[in-house]
């Protein structure tokens, strides 16, 4: 994230040109880091979810296997699983994992915003020429 | 009306200090612009044309002197007001070209517009008549 303030500080050294405050500065970098980290959040868990569900049936089909061959020849007994815990998604696991990136992303949306802010107009506008 | 001054700088110098030298950018001008003045300023690169300009604009701060613009001193204004007075009286054309990349050229045009919260249908309306 900090890549922003560096690729960002043409666009606020013309943002500041054309009337922009500090504090419109801030809230267009914690909107643009939310935006990124919204996007990223969503690719993952749907990637995350997708892949838990393609692989859960062939995980399962081994495991099955596994389980009535290899051990049941090996020892004679098998005790079964619930083949569910391949497809299980951990609701809570994945409400605290949102809580803690929901967290991370204010605070270092807020420092980094604040940063932005205050870089001199004219420090931002030079950088470019 | 035409005696109006729109623009108006006392005394005004800015000194830069760069590894513990002090530079002179501006030593002590002072001149008025009128309403419906046009005015030139021209110099060697380096001898504080930008510098000039940014401080007129409020994206610099003087070390001396004062700077009226439209009638109002801005020494003393806060970020709001001068963000505000580059937005309703200031326009700026760079050296460069300052555009913001993933802007249209309609956006980039509109975007003192955008900035001032200014209706979106007058605000696409102005653009286009300005590019078109």
């Amino acid at each position: 994230m900090g890549k922003f303030i560096t690729e960002g500080k043409k666009e606020i050294g013309i943002l500041r040109a054309v009337g922009a405050t500090k504090s419109d500065i801030k809230k267009i970098f914690i909107t643009q880091a939310f935006i990124y980290v919204l996007i990223g959040y969503l690719i993952g868990l749907i990637l995350g979810v997708g892949l838990n569900f393609a692989i859960a049936s062939p995980a399962k089909t081994w495991f099955d296997s596994f389980i009535n061959q290899t051990i049941k020849e090996s020892f004679g007994v098998a005790n079964p699983v619930s083949t569910s815990i391949f497809s299980n998604i951990n609701l809570q696991a994945l409400g605290i994992y949102t809580a803690i990136l929901l967290v991370i992303t204010i605070l270092v949306s807020l420092i980094l915003a604040t940063k932005a802010s205050n870089i001199s107009p004219v420090e931002a506008i030079r950088s470019n020429e | 009306m035409e005696n109006k001054k729109i623009v108006e700088v006392k005394n005004l110098t800015k000194i830069y200090t760069k590894g513990g030298v002090k530079i002179t950018i501006l030593n002590n001008i002072s001149f008025d612009l009128l309403m419906g003045e046009d005015l030139v300023i021209v110099g060697p690169s380096g001898s504080g044309k930008s510098t000039l300009l940014h401080i007129l604009g409020g994206l610099d701060t003087p070390t001396a002197g004062k700077i009226f613009i439209d009638g109002d001193c801005i020494n003393d204004f806060s970020d709001e007001k001068l963000s505000l007075m580059r937005n309703q009286k200031i326009g700026f054309v760079f050296q460069f070209f300052h555009l913001i990349d993933y802007l249209t050229a309609e956006e980039n045009v509109a975007l003192p517009l955008i900035l001032s919260k200014t209706n979106i249908q007058n605000t696409k309306e102005r653009a286009e008549l300005l590019l078109f």
